[in-house]
């Protein structure tokens, strides 16, 4: 199959595509500047081991399940909102008319299935890829600054647990 | 040809259509027609596989798939274009993914309707949506164009132009499956008369035997249908005698 690069190609045909792909780059920015706040909690609870400069003895750093708890939100919010959109794309072809008629009747037997599900696979994909890459990022940072003995043991264990229990 | 065999499709426990059987060869101009709600929408959008359905559907020999899709066209009331979309855009659109899209006819029919290229179909009259619904099946290089009530709305003067620019235009290999009720109007402009009561064919035939047979359509539709003339005068005499006998 032939990769149309024209993002028009990729949304329902007179659908605002300029105005949606605008909302959902907005999205994904916010959500990623969003997941800044688990960095700032590795930050705050790293400045809490300390007392004047010194280790305060026996402290322990919070677990990084909950230091990143609510910072990845936003990706949850995006791929919800995408799922909706691909819903929304494929009701489009009901308003005003029935022109899921005319899609339904070109030779390209895939295209009303492109321009509906297309865009929001792609940023859901995507959305994923950059919540797990910030996630390990954020991961390696909290494991990288915590001092050992404040390190509590069983992190990747719970944070495995927490992403899919 | 279309050839249409043994088609049923049921609505739940309504049956829709019932045991079909019909061939459209190339080249007629034929005329479905049947009360409301008998199944001639249904059978177009079986045609067209829009609808599940039992039975087979075959386009010369040939299922009707997207392979083949392209070579028939719709044209209906509840209109298929993108209302937010010029037609301008709908001839780019159409361009692109039917290559033997009629550009020449396209122009011609829509400066003889005068419709604006460059003005959203949602701003356009319900009249001129149906026209342009009919420019675009009639553009579409489809040797088949199916056709559900696509006048209903549009003035009778306008109605009239539109069956002089069809018989003006088609190529004798395109064929047409017009879904209507104005029988009138359309007699003298279709070959073949298909009839359709309660999801089955109630009658099919050549409008020329009709006329050799001394009958116009509207004589050989009421037969068809057994239709009681005199229902109208009963119902209105029952309701005056009721009157007269002090019945509120």
């Amino acid at each position: 199959m032939k990769i149309n690069w024209n993002l028009e190609a990729y949304f329902p045909v007179g659908m605002p595509w300029q105005q949606d792909s605008k909302l959902i780059l907005f999205g994904y920015v916010a959500s990623s500047v969003w997941s800044l706040y688990c960095p700032v909690q590795i930050y705050q609870s790293y400045q809490d081991l300390f007392d004047s400069g010194k280790l305060i003895p026996e402290v322990m750093m919070a677990d990084f399940i909950q230091l990143a708890d609510n910072a990845f939100l936003g990706f949850g919010a995006l791929i919800l909102a995408m799922i909706l959109l691909a819903i929304a794309n494929y009701r489009y072809h009901f308003k005003g008319s029935k022109s899921v008629y005319l899609m339904r009747r070109l030779p390209q037997k895939y295209e009303m299935l492109k321009r509906c599900l297309s865009v929001p696979a792609a940023v859901i994909l995507l959305t994923l890829a950059t919540a797990f890459l910030l996630l390990m990022t954020y991961y390696w940072i909290y494991c990288a600054v915590t001092p050992k003995q404040c390190l509590a043991p069983g992190q990747w264990q719970k944070l495995m647990g927490g992403i899919f229990l | 040809m279309i050839e249409i065999r043994d088609l049923s499709k049921n609505y739940g426990t309504k049956e829709a259509l019932n045991h079909i059987n019909l061939t459209l060869p190339q080249g007629e101009i034929v005329g479905l027609f049947g009360e409301n709600g008998a199944g001639k929408t249904t059978l177009q959008k079986c045609i067209l596989g829009f609808l599940r359905h039992k039975g087979a559907v075959t386009l010369d020999g040939a299922p009707i798939t997207y392979r083949n899709i392209a070579r028939l066209s719709f044209a209906t009331c509840e209109h298929s274009f993108f209302p937010s979309l010029t037609p301008k855009a709908h001839m780019e659109f159409y361009q692109m993914h039917f290559p033997s899209f009629r550009t020449k006819r396209f122009t011609a029919l829509m400066e003889f309707f005068e419709l604006p290229m460059t003005r959203q179909l949602r701003k356009f009259s319900v009249g001129q949506q149906n026209q342009f619904e009919v420019i675009m099946a009639l553009s579409q290089g489809a040797d088949y164009i199916l056709m559900d009530e696509p006048f209903s709305g549009n003035d009778v003067f306008n109605r009239e132009d539109f069956y002089k620019v069809l018989l003006g235009t088609l190529e004798p290999t395109e064929t047409i499956l017009l879904s209507t009720h104005l029988l009138e109007e359309v007699q003298h402009f279709i070959s073949r008369a298909v009839l359709i009561h309660q999801g089955s064919i109630a009658a099919d035939a050549l409008v020329s035997d009709l006329e050799d047979q001394g009958k116009d359509l509207m004589t050989f539709v009421k037969e068809t249908y057994h239709y009681r003339g005199d229902r109208v005068s009963k119902v209105l005499s029952t309701l005056a005698e009721d009157e007269e006998g002090g019945i509120k």
